[in-house]
């Protein structure tokens, strides 16, 4: 395959939304998004297991919606494996060449290759049944490694691992992903997993994409507040106030000048309304005397919870509880604190939950 | 009761669990539990069947036991042309013999019911309304099947039988007879309406078989290039084919005790000439009609049970 | 400038942008609760609702087939409605149609066995033999499942031999033990009877039904002062109300629609059974097919009627009955 992309738009409206959604050849590309969110319908409609109601995909420049899953050359790891009891491990991988009608020789030598690769070859003679979580999992991936497709699909494939297992399949997963190149869509709940194997993650929420973009954006710029809270943790602080005269009023605890902050508008200074400042937890500071110069949230120290290696310091401002992430507490229950916080790392929601964006003119002036 | 004193007997025995006060609370536990149960169960099932067991050895004037007599009831038995009738076999002539008729009705029965059951489970499968259609087929199986045996006769019927107008709307007229009392045929007819019976029943148990399979496997051989043959030979058959070896069992047992549909067609003579008797039929005669005697009574009971156990363990063995 | 900007967003190609109309990313808000209806003419709705013509089919012969499968009783249940006459010239012909409840009148009240008191008594027979046998039948299942005891192998296994029997081999036996005590042909001897056939499948099947009951609960009943006693009454038995209820359905269909058990226990005309007296009512030269089809109909109604109002236990029932 060269020069390709794969389009997908598809509509339905309980599970997925309007998706416009574009796939480049060799992509790593994780679907995030919580438990019901229609992602794994997404998936499904790539696969060809459902069809979509309305739009379209295409493989290539070809419209596949009303093709059968088998002639779209995908291959599925379902997030129970579904492997099929009643075949030995080797019959298992061997499923798919052999339907596809590919002499037994080659088989054998491509089954051996794949199981090489995922270091199984001790249990190509097992049934499921006998074998480990970890162990299934990576049968799973063999079958559909085997048949080199042009798209691997991956469905929640982590999620019956065990937390040592998933990690050290995750980097697995991501290093076979690069040694194949296969373009592969993958689907999880689990922002770690998304974050640290994809190119690009889609976040998706109530069947509608929230926000496509490679990891460090999501995490530098996200571009909703329910991105904000969904990725990071723990979630992103969102301090409600009111817009007016180019600063959030947040009350008794203080305003904050959008000067430098960088979902700000300078065009847009006069505008008012109802806003969220959104500042992650790490990226704010703590101290017990109001700061200088700068912005700063005035607030009350609820709880502290060391947790080691950090602190987590949980400050009630306007009935709103903040979390902080320092390094060293050194304050206590019903302290009387000032947040502070870098322009850069600050950023404003409108009442809708989208970003206000600095436009690039806004910055020269 | 012997259970009991077994029970009690080995209250000491079971030091190793510790306290002993708790081994005769636990002993006095399970004989209240088992003994009222096991007693009845014991008395009415397992007793009459070692009584004929052993009653088979023996003489019998009606209904009282004389004295030992070996193999004979067996011997005369197996000879008796009502069981096995050799000659009319040879010709392949009705009466056969009650054993010959009723293994007949099980080579028939058994596999045409089980294709068809698991047809009907692989169509309905995946139907709207599939509760209803189901229940339709099966609801043969929750009839008395002393009614199965007269709707029957009802269906057969050469005036007033539906089968019959059948065969007279599709132009062959010349068959319509009274199938259930034509000597040559009978047998096929209410073999086919044991059929139709079971079927109800094996598409429950082929459904159920189905419905435990994880869709995930299906859709799994979907992506993998299956077509819809292939997702049956290789994902779906081996998957029920466990409940296969049920369905079979399960067929012969209901055929070898085949009775009321008999009894209904044709009385306790199993049609004109016996030429569709069955085991049972032939024991309730020579139980209960007479001449009364009970030891070919026990004997072809026992070949029924012998007919059967062996496919009863195989399917205890398989759990 | 803007291309160095890491804060702006990567955005989709010119390309793309052009194909979705600009709009990137749909706000949460904008999405409809039910699914919009599609502009479109009402030539593509017809194709669209349209099922393909591979599941017209399967829906055509499946109907057909379970219709197929109900015709004999259609036949049977039309037939109890009609006179003679127009039975004998075919149920399924419809025109001049006489409806008369005649066939149900002489039904109930037969000569030789009247109906009305036949199902009466297949009722007194039924009930007792339902009940007794769940009862004892949890009661024997229950260490069966959690207790090991001596001689467990040896009971189980002549569980399984008696499931396997025909109820012809026990019946030389116990005519001899009812008439030896008095209880040939009486009610209680066939109440005896059923209850001792029952309990074999009773014991397994709900054996296999408590053997999923966790032991934790039992533990914790223990814990909690509860003898065994207390533990069956109050834990055991309430929890495996489900598999009592498809016992109940099942043995209460086989026992009332027993027809060897009554033929054989069964003597004096006023005792006879409902499924008894049917045969009897084929008549001599020309079979009553009216008199015969009201008195099927009336007693297949009550196993019919309790299949379909509990249809679920009854098919779960069957199917882990004979699946074990």
């Amino acid at each position: 395959m060269d020069g390709v992309s794969k389009y997908f738009d598809a509509g339905e409206t309980v599970a997925n939304y309007r998706l416009d959604l574009e796939v480049a050849d060799g992509e790593f590309l994780v679907i995030l998004g919580p438990s019901g969110c229609g992602k794994t319908t997404a998936l499904r409609l790539i696969a060809g297991l459902e069809t979509p109601s309305e739009g379209d995909i295409y493989f290539d420049d070809e419209c596949v919606n009303r093709r059968s899953p088998s002639d779209r050359n995908v291959a599925m790891v379902f997030q129970n494996y579904a492997l099929y009891p009643h075949m030995s491990v080797r019959e298992n991988i061997a499923y798919p060449l052999k339907i596809r009608g590919i002499p037994p020789d080659e088989r054998d030598r491509r089954i051996e290759e794949v199981t090489e690769l995922l270091h199984i070859e001790g249990q190509v003679d097992k049934h499921p049944g006998e074998l480990s979580g970890g162990q299934r999992q990576r049968v799973a991936l063999a079958r559909a490694i085997v048949r080199e497709p042009s798209v691997f699909l991956l469905d929640e494939p982590l999620s019956n691992l065990d937390a040592k297992l998933r990690q050290e399949m995750r980097s697995e997963l991501k290093r076979l992903q690069d040694e194949l190149d296969i373009t592969t869509i993958y689907v999880t709940h689990n922002q770690e997993e998304a974050m640290s194997m994809a190119d690009n993650v889609v976040v998706m929420y109530r069947g509608t994409i929230q926000q496509i973009a490679p990891p460090e954006e999501l995490y530098a710029r996200p571009r909703t507040a329910w991105v904000a809270r969904f990725i990071g943790s723990p979630p992103m602080n969102l301090f409600r106030g009111t817009r007016r005269n180019g600063a959030v009023d947040l009350g008794d605890a203080g305003t904050v000048t959008l000067d430098g902050v960088v979902g700000s508008d300078l065009e847009a200074d006069t505008a008012a309304g109802d806003v969220s400042l959104g500042v992650r937890p790490e990226d704010l500071f703590i101290s017990t005397d109001p700061p200088t110069d700068g912005n700063a949230i005035e607030g009350t120290v609820d709880t502290v919870e060391p947790l080691g290696e950090y602190a987590l310091v949980n400050v009630s401002v306007n009935d709103q509880l903040v979390t902080v992430k320092v390094s060293d507490a050194g304050v206590e229950r019903d302290d009387r604190v000032y947040l502070t916080f870098g322009d850069d790392d600050a950023y404003l929601y409108d009442e809708n939950g989208e970003l206000l964006t600095r436009t690039a003119s806004a910055k020269t002036t | 009761m012997s259970l009991r004193d077994h029970i009690d007997g080995l209250e000491g025995g079971h030091d190793s669990t510790g306290d002993p006060a708790f081994d005769r609370e636990k002993a006095i536990a399970l004989a209240v539990f088992l003994v009222p149960g096991m007693t009845l169960f014991g008395i009415f099932s397992v007793g009459p069947i070692v009584y004929s067991a052993v009653g088979s050895f023996f003489s019998w004037d009606a209904f009282t036991m004389q004295s030992f007599v070996g193999l004979d009831n067996w011997f005369r038995t197996f000879r008796d042309p009502l069981i096995v009738h050799w000659e009319n076999i040879r010709q392949y002539r009705f009466p056969m013999g009650a054993l010959t008729q009723n293994l007949l009705w099980v080579v028939l029965h058994v596999p045409i019911s089980t294709l068809l059951g698991l047809g009907m489970a692989l169509l309905f499968a995946d139907l709207r309304g599939r509760r209803i259609l189901r229940s339709m087929v099966f609801l043969g199986f929750t009839v008395p099947t002393i009614v199965i045996g007269l709707v029957l006769l009802f269906v057969y019927d050469p005036q007033a039988g539906v089968f019959n107008e059948l065969l007279r709307v599709v132009g062959q007229g010349q068959l319509v007879r009274n199938w259930t009392q034509s000597p040559q045929v009978a047998i096929y007819a209410l073999v086919a309406g044991g059929i139709w019976v079971q079927t109800g029943f094996n598409m429950l148990l082929y459904s159920s078989a189905l419905s435990a399979i994880d869709p995930s496997l299906i859709e799994s051989a979907k992506v993998d290039g299956a077509g819809p043959y292939r997702r049956f030979r290789d994902i779906i058959w081996p998957l029920v084919k466990p409940v296969t070896a049920v369905v079979v069992i399960m067929g012969i047992i209901w055929v070898m005790r085949v009775f009321d549909i008999v009894y209904a067609a044709g009385g306790t003579a199993g049609g004109p000439n016996h030429s569709y008797s069955v085991l049972g039929i032939e024991v309730y005669r020579a139980a209960f009609e007479p001449p009364i005697d009970y030891g070919k009574a026990m004997v072809v009971a026992l070949v029924q049970l012998l007919i059967v156990a062996p496919l009863a363990a195989y399917i205890a063995r398989m759990n | 400038m803007t291309e160095d900007n890491p804060f702006t967003p990567t955005e989709p190609s010119a390309e793309t942008r052009a194909e979705t109309g600009g709009q990137r990313y749909t706000p949460v808000d904008e999405i409809p609760d039910v699914a919009p209806s599609k502009e479109l003419d009402w030539r593509t709705r017809i194709v669209a609702a349209t099922p393909t013509a591979w599941r017209v089919l399967k829906y055509g012969v499946a109907i057909a087939v379970a219709v197929l499968w109900i015709v004999p009783f259609v036949g049977l249940f039309m037939a109890s409605f009609r006179p003679l006459g127009e039975i004998i010239q075919g149920w399924w012909h419809l025109e001049g149609m006489t409806v008369t409840l005649e066939n149900y009148r002489r039904a109930w009240s037969y000569q030789t066995a009247p109906m009305g008191r036949a199902l009466f008594n297949t009722l007194i027979v039924t009930v007792p033999s339902v009940l007794v046998v769940m009862l004892l039948g949890a009661m024997a299942a229950y260490p069966f499942a959690k207790f090991e005891f001596p001689l467990k192998t040896t009971l189980f296994f002549l569980i399984l031999l008696v499931m396997a029997a025909p109820p012809e081999l026990v019946a030389m036996g116990n005519y001899n033990t009812l008439r030896e005590i008095g209880l040939f042909d009486t009610y209680m001897g066939l109440i005896l009877v059923h209850i001792g056939w029952g309990l074999g499948w009773v014991v397994l099947f709900l054996r296999n039904y408590l053997l999923g009951i966790p032991k934790e609960l039992e533990e914790a009943a223990r814990i909690d002062g509860a003898s065994r006693y207390q533990i069956f009454r109050t834990i055991i038995l309430p929890l495996s109300t489900p598999a009592l209820v498809s016992v109940a359905v099942i043995q209460f269909t086989w026992v009332w629609n027993a027809f060897f058990f009554p033929l054989v226990f069964m003597r004096s005309p006023e005792l006879y059974l409902a499924p008894q007296v049917l045969p009897l009512m084929r008549g001599r030269i020309q079979v009553e097919w009216g008199l015969m089809a009201a008195g099927s109909v009336l007693t297949m109604a009550a196993p019919v009627i309790l299949f379909l109002l509990l249809e679920r236990y009854y098919k779960r029932g069957m199917v882990a009955a004979v699946a074990d």
